[in-house]
């Protein structure tokens, strides 16, 4: 690891370039973007801001984008909160533009294999990456590389069946607005200050949040599950709800070695692009 | 990618009522035998009887390796059978050590889906299909997923359980096996398989209800471990004519419609193949153990 990596995390409203050594992201920018702008005018808004991270020792760059991404050819489709984005060959662009490796991913997959190399899941052969923000994602390593399925799909939890929709209608963050009315990160502003009100809640979102915590469980069975994305700082307030359920799994003699972590990593996104350059290189090497 | 082994290989299918065994000689199924077992017994001692005698009819200096199906918890790792379904005296039998014991050959323990998966992929319709899940369809639903031509390692024993999944009210099992039928229309599947092939209505509304909440199971499926193939066993799967279409009809709205367009889900039609599977544990974990040092 001792060529350096630019990670880009592409948002709806913000790009996040970073050049990534050793581990630590040695410099960064982030910046505000028109989401509304042409392709064109995004993709021009990339090159300048990996141009700006980039230096004589950065060897790839990895990508992640909340998209479905077809990982192999490099091409994201239908980018959130991107509408101009609805097929972008992403890696193509960039391989040319800057003649170095380029890897792309979404950003849930992103999160999980940077947890590996640089977070909680370190030295963990198969766990689950998810985040919980705006929309439920995951990503799943499997032997201690990113796993993708047939089609990718493979850790699309958030859509699974639950209750009358799916996963991701009851876990992401503007559920406590249509239900209750006040968005989620009031609502965990009132559970740090001790509100029962708040406080309740969460427990009840950590109850549907260990509905889905088994769903993985008898899916992949994991190591480990660690939680990201915005709504992980209220970890400690849904903590409780969620092992609740968790605890009626029937194979309870071997729950002890389950673990489920908080990432409270700032930088994950940068770092988790990043990694996917790792994982590649590492990939091949096996092969 | 599954390599294979010359010698002899003996798999075992733990019911609820019998023991039933076969012999695998250069990849050729052979003879099956099967014993009753006396479930109701509180002495564990007297199944683990049965176990080794039919083994035993069955057992020479060319076995190389046995493999057994549990319908119940398993803790794989250690060998250890921790619950059996109508087995009540079964708690935490150390059945590995006791069977490597008495017979001198690597013993291995499974759930009996994970052996119909394994099953599948060396015999069955999974020949040649890489990623697959073996599901099976019977008086429970269990599963077993194939990962690059093994059964997937896990965490806790539990992977591709899909039927202990939380749906609507209660798990995926209560909709989705011989349990539905029985629940909600008072009959039991074969039963209703009788009457829908007579054109009985009300026999076909339930295999057609029945082939909704397989389609929600079955896109669970896709979106947690994202298979080639989904493959059904179990006694369900021979009424598959009567709930094909309507789990076909309810898939289409699958969010990812790429995804279903080289997907499949087919029904089993290998005669034993839980005892062939069971047998397939031996090489099963032992090629794994091949690869995986091979890549260090």
């Amino acid at each position: 690891m001792k060529k350096a990596v630019v990670g880009v995390s592409i948002g709806g409203k913000t790009l996040i370039a970073g050049k990534v050594k050793n581990g630590i992201i040695e410099k960064s920018i982030t910046r505000k973007i028109n989401n509304k702008a042409p392709e064109d005018e995004i993709i021009a808004e990339v090159f300048d801001i990996i141009n700006e991270v980039k230096d004589d020792e950065v060897a790839g760059i990895g990508i992640g984008v909340p998209s479905l991404v077809d990982v192999e050819k490099g091409i994201v489709y239908r980018v959130m909160n991107i509408p101009s984005w609805r097929e972008v060959h992403i890696k193509e662009l960039l391989t040319n533009q800057f003649g170095l490796e380029v890897y792309v991913n979404n950003d849930a997959n992103c999160f999980a294999i940077g947890e590996m190399y640089f977070g909680k899941t370190k030295g963990i052969e198969n766990s689950v990456g998810l985040i919980l923000g705006s929309g439920v994602g995951a990503g799943v390593i499997f032997k201690g590389h990113l796993y993708s399925g047939t089609n990718c799909g493979a850790g699309e939890f958030g859509e699974i069946p639950f209750r009358d929709f799916n996963y991701e209608y009851y876990l992401n963050d503007a559920y406590f607005d249509y239900k209750y009315g006040v968005s989620a990160y009031t609502f965990l502003n009132r559970a740090n200050k001790k509100d029962k009100i708040a406080r309740a809640i969460f427990e009840h979102y950590g109850n549907d949040l260990g509905n889905l915590i088994k769903t993985i469980l008898f899916t992949v069975d994991p190591e480990m599950i660690v939680i990201g994305g915005p709504l992980s700082k209220a970890f400690r307030w849904f903590e409780k709800g969620m092992w609740d359920k968790i605890n009626t799994f029937p194979y309870k003699h071997a729950l002890g070695k389950l673990k489920i972590v908080e990432s409270g990593q700032e930088d994950i996104a940068v770092l988790g692009a990043a990694a996917l350059y790792f994982d590649a290189q590492n990939q091949s090497l096996k092969k | 990618m599954i390599l294979t082994d010359n010698g002899a290989l003996i798999g075992v299918d733990l019911g609820g009522t019998k023991v039933a065994a076969g012999r695998i000689d250069n990849n050729e199924p052979g003879d099956i035998v099967y014993k009753l077992i006396p479930a109701k017994s509180d002495d564990p001692r007297d199944i683990i009887n049965v176990v080794e005698e039919v083994i035993g009819q069955l057992f020479d200096d060319r076995v190389s390796g046995i493999g057994i199906g549990i319908p119940g918890l398993v803790d794989r790792n250690e060998g250890i059978v921790n619950d059996v379904q109508n087995i009540p005296s079964w708690k935490e039998v150390h059945l590995k050590n006791i069977l490597e014991n008495r017979f001198g050959v690597p013993v291995y323990l499974d759930n009996d889906a994970n052996c119909f998966a394994l099953g599948e992929a060396r015999f069955g319709r999974g020949k040649g299909v890489d990623d697959f899940v073996g599901l099976t369809l019977g008086t429970g639903m269990g599963g077993g997923i194939i990962k690059e031509g093994f059964l997937m390692s896990d965490a806790h024993c539990s992977s591709g359980e899909f039927g202990n999944i939380p749906y609507l009210d209660s798990i995926y099992e209560d909709y989705c096996s011989g349990k539905f039928f029985v629940k909600k229309y008072g009959f039991k599947g074969e039963e209703l398989a009788q009457a829908a092939s007579e054109g009985d209505k009300l026999a076909l509304k339930a295999f057609e209800e029945f082939g909704t909440h397989l389609a929600n199971a079955i896109k669970t499926i896709k979106l947690s471990v994202d298979p080639k193939k989904v493959i059904i066993g179990g006694s369900v799967a021979k009424a598959g004519k009567y709930f094909e279409t309507s789990m076909w009809k309810s898939l289409l709205d699958f969010p990812f419609p790429r995804a279903l367009r080289d997907f499949d889900v087919i029904f089993s039609d290998v005669k034993n193949i839980a005892i062939l599977g069971a047998a397939s544990l031996y090489l099963d974990r032992t090629s794994r153990k091949v690869t995986e040092e091979n890549i260090m």
